[in-house]
């Protein structure tokens, strides 16, 4: 966990990127009733501490790909060795 | 460990399986393969859930070598900026905005989101799985999921076994929606598993 907090609008604009990361800054700053250049610093720190990746999401099955989960029960690695 | 991968045919699978398996050798103790069939992402709030994106079992749809880089290029990349990516591509910024919208309208891409990294929130990020009995309806019981703003989302699988993730504060709460599921639907779930995320690498993603 870090130490950076979030605030409300915070919040906001991090649940408005996760549904569309593609948002409209000037929107955004409309919306929020905040300055673009805040929201800029906003979306800065969110992207650095709290975005493991941004991410398209594409049906899959329209190319031809199908998607199956595997879970393996392991023995004798430690967590570390599983990363690589 | 619990890995999610895309493959063309069968053929393409079990070579990849293979190479994990040899890979770890005899440190695997079992391994679960879990088709999926359906799956709804719900992107992930602060506030209530707002959106949902279905992702179908769908025909392929043909397109073309462009239509394949363009998705290459934004998969990971959504919040592109068309100019550099036309240049990237060498077509011009009209060709690839109009691409882009018939990929949209044809339901390929679907959404433009992101992963959050739960734990730097203070989160727990689990993933479960729930075995169901074969032949009853999971219909309610993905309903019932869905309903919830610490889920993420939720795959029907083939076997009608429903993976799901949930997002929560305390492992104590995450047993009480369990509980609470496991009850309500008694008559569909047989068992339960649940993975806790501690770490998520993405391999690579080449359509």
């Amino acid at each position: 966990m870090t130490n950076i907090k979030l605030n409300k609008k915070d919040k906001e604009i991090m649940s408005l990127l996760s549904e569309n990361s593609q948002i409209n800054i000037r929107d955004v700053s409309e919306k929020l009733k905040i300055s673009k250049q805040a929201i800029f610093k906003k979306i800065k720190k969110i992207d650095k501490n709290f975005v493991m990746k941004y991410t398209t999401i594409i049906n899959y099955f329209t190319l031809g790909l199908s998607n199956v989960f595997v879970f393996y029960q392991i023995q004798g690695l430690k967590r570390e060795e599983l990363k690589h | 460990m619990g890995i999610s991968l895309f493959y063309g045919n069968q053929v393409e699978l079990y070579k990849i399986l293979s190479n994990i398996r040899k890979l770890f050798g005899k440190n695997i103790k079992k391994e679960d393969l879990f088709y999926i069939y359906e799956q709804t992402i719900i992107p992930f709030s602060f506030d209530k859930v707002k959106k949902q994106i279905n992702i179908e079992n769908k025909l392929p749809i043909k397109i073309s070598k462009l239509d394949i880089n363009i998705l290459n290029k934004i998969e990971s990349n959504p919040r592109f900026e068309t100019y550099k990516l036309s240049e990237e591509l060498k077509i011009n910024p009209a060709t690839l905005k109009k691409h882009i919208r018939e990929l949209e309208s044809k339901k390929i891409i679907l959404n433009y989101g992101m992963i959050v990294d739960y734990h730097k929130l203070g989160f727990f990020w689990n993933i479960c799985i729930l075995n169901n009995q074969l032949g009853k309806n999971i219909d309610g019981v993905i309903g019932y999921l869905l309903k919830d703003r610490k889920i993420t989302f939720v795959s029907k699988t083939i076997g009608d076994a429903i993976i799901f993730d949930y997002i929560t504060e305390s492992q104590d709460s995450l047993n009480e929606f369990l509980d609470k599921t496991l009850d309500n639907f008694s008559e569909t779930i047989i068992s339960y598993k649940i993975l806790n995320v501690s770490n998520v690498k993405k391999i690579k993603e080449v359509y």
